[in-house]
């Protein structure tokens, strides 16, 4: 099955101010897409607007399908999407936690086939996580990495074509963000495309098959990592110098320094 | 599914139980022989009086007002994400109040009985709409018990207000009464006159147990997943408004009864906000019909009010609960 998702003149207000410009772009079927950009570029926002949870102008469609007509529960089988912010209240064991996945799923009547493929869509997302062994815990027991992990479980078990993951690496290790990357990049692999917010620009040049990078809520370049982690564009946006190098026929990039002059538009 | 289900099996027998056991106390004690015999219609003719029209709307009531606390306080609490959420505590119970207050000041309810529920159930639904709004935000604890807190406090004074300009005093008196919330000396009238909206509003927090459960990840992602939340939202309003607001016009107001019975049974169910609804009807009946049992056992010169009891029991409880989320709410 193909998988395009078309952002077209995207732009999203807040109040008098626009976070994001007309902005657009494409994401194929099993793309690893990285939005970067420095804090306040409009990441999340242009996240949210694909998610349907933030009032946008522009047209998002997938497959040809203009996203805001679908019905909710078709829409949110085809696109899930992890927020930031973990506003978890109530103290769900992992697993209830990661079965809420499911309920773009849930039929009216008491379906064996489909109780059958939500355990198996529930167990998958929490052997892949490595969380399989916290299941019957409390998720307010968990420490932060563990939870994160969870949480990535929940929106993998909603087994969507589309994955928006808003900062999944924030409260991880580093043993667990490479592990994390390397899920993703997994998940792409099988046809999942994931479009992911990330601040950290060397796993962003390892990882990700193509970047945009957005500043001021417009989109400064796109493309594959080393056509837009230039040291021009790095200067000008973050303000920063990096390292380059080559591992094991990879190429990374490590930031290294602020730079003497700030970036224009600061 | 098995956690509620064995709440409901054991809870049913028990409301049952106690309910029967609520028919046979009184000026008159009755065996439970001469209770079914009065139910039935087959026993002497006074005690077919005792038990149909005094004892049984009593019992009814009690039910009514339970699950109808009991379900609005559990489905506030997965709505605003908050286990301090309760109609008393939040205001909707006093502008139900003060609702019903204005109706029998103005001495509508001989116009039309049913503009007494009706005004209780309209004030009920402002609240819990300001309420909403005033906390969609930031659903924090702060926010939520402030807020709750001012609209509390100005229902009560609009109250004191229509007291204080009421032309008759031994109306106050009897409206005073009334405000502290019972469920005795009511017939099967008073029955009739809250069970529609009560049900109602019954049926419209329950539809909305699933949607409930998925909320508990917060609004964007609940979305995500399909959920309509304005939909939801405007449900969950209107069902605690109809039942509260239909409750207190019949009872008065009978406090604390939905921040216990969830905060209760939560564990029971594994902590699952939409699987709490069911088990807090029941749990709320069994805790109505209980205390009112208490009431009339306690020998105390004059009998205790019902809300009065409630509140006495349920305040220390919620002190607890405050300590216990001391941290979040600095």
């Amino acid at each position: 099955m193909t998988m395009t998702l078309n952002v077209t003149a995207l732009t999203v207000h807040s109040g008098q101010r626009q976070l994001v410009r007309e902005l657009s772009f494409q994401v194929q079927r099993g793309e690893l897409l990285g939005v970067i950009g420095p804090n306040g570029a409009g990441k999340s926002t242009v996240i949210k607007a694909i998610a349907q949870v933030r009032r946008y102008h522009g047209q998002i469609t997938l497959n040809g399908q203009i996203l805001a007509n679908l019905p909710p529960l078709e829409r949110a089988r085809h696109v899930a999407y992890l927020s930031q912010e973990d506003a978890l209240q109530w103290a769900l064991t992992v697993e209830d936690f990661v079965s809420l996945g499911r309920y773009p799923h849930r039929r009216w009547w008491n379906d064996e086939r489909q109780r059958a493929t939500d355990h198996a869509a529930i167990t998958h997302a929490l052997h892949v996580t490595d969380t399989w062994a916290l299941r019957q815990r409390p998720v307010t027991t968990l420490s932060g990495g563990e939870r994160a992990r969870v949480r990535l479980a929940r929106v993998l078990a909603v087994e969507a074509a589309l994955v928006l993951a808003d900062e999944p690496l924030a409260a991880l290790d580093p043993r667990h963000q490479l592990q994390l990357m390397a899920l993703l990049q997994a998940h792409c692999r099988a046809g999942i495309s994931i479009i992911l917010v990330l601040h950290d620009l060397t796993l962003a040049s390892r990882f990700c098959d193509r970047l945009l990078l957005l500043q001021h809520g417009q989109l400064i370049a796109s493309g594959t990592p080393s056509a837009v982690l230039t040291t021009a564009n790095l200067r000008t946006v973050y303000g920063i110098t990096a390292l380059r190098g080559e591992h094991q026929n990879q190429a990374y990039l490590l930031p290294w320094s602020a730079a003497e002059t700030l970036p224009i538009n600061h | 599914m098995a956690d509620s289900r064995l709440i409901l099996s054991s809870g049913l027998p028990l409301l049952l139980l106690l309910s029967l056991l609520a028919l046979t106390i009184g000026a008159a004690p009755l065996t439970y022989a001469e209770v079914a015999a009065g139910l039935l219609g087959i026993g002497s003719e006074e005690h077919c009086l005792i038990v149909q029209q005094i004892r049984l709307p009593r019992v009814l009531l009690a039910w009514l007002v339970g699950a109808a606390l009991g379900t609005s306080g559990a489905a506030l609490q997965g709505l605003l994400r908050n286990p301090l959420a309760e109609p008393g505590l939040l205001g909707i119970s006093a502008s139900a109040s003060l609702g019903a207050v204005l109706v029998l000041s103005c001495g509508l309810t001989s116009v039309n009985l049913w503009l007494l529920p009706t005004g209780a159930m309209t004030a009920a639904l402002v609240t819990t709409t300001a309420l909403y709004l005033l906390t969609r935000q930031r659903a924090n604890n702060l926010t939520l018990i402030l807020a709750g807190v001012a609209l509390s406090a100005l229902a009560s004074a609009l109250t004191s207000l229509v007291l204080n300009l009421a032309p008759n005093p031994t109306d106050v008196q009897d409206i005073v009464l009334w405000l502290l919330g019972s469920i005795s000396d009511r017939s099967l009238t008073d029955v009739w006159l809250c069970l529609p909206f009560v049900i109602l509003g019954l049926g419209l927090l329950l539809r909305c147990a699933p949607a409930l459960e998925v909320l508990a990840l917060g609004e964007a992602e609940a979305s995500s997943l399909g959920v309509e939340v304005a939909r939801v939202r405007g449900q969950i309003i209107i069902g605690v408004a109809l039942c509260v607001g239909a409750t207190v016009a019949i009872a008065g107001s009978i406090g604390f009864v939905g921040l216990v019975v969830p905060h209760v049974l939560r564990r029971l169910v594994a902590q699952r906000p939409g699987r709490l609804l069911w088990p807090s009807a029941i749990g709320g009946a069994v805790l109505v019909v209980a205390a009112d049992v208490m009431v009339r056992l306690l020998d105390t010169p004059k009998e205790l009010m019902l809300g009065v009891v409630t509140a006495l029991l349920g305040a220390p409880f919620f002190l607890g609960l405050v300590l216990r989320t001391r941290s979040e709410l600095g």
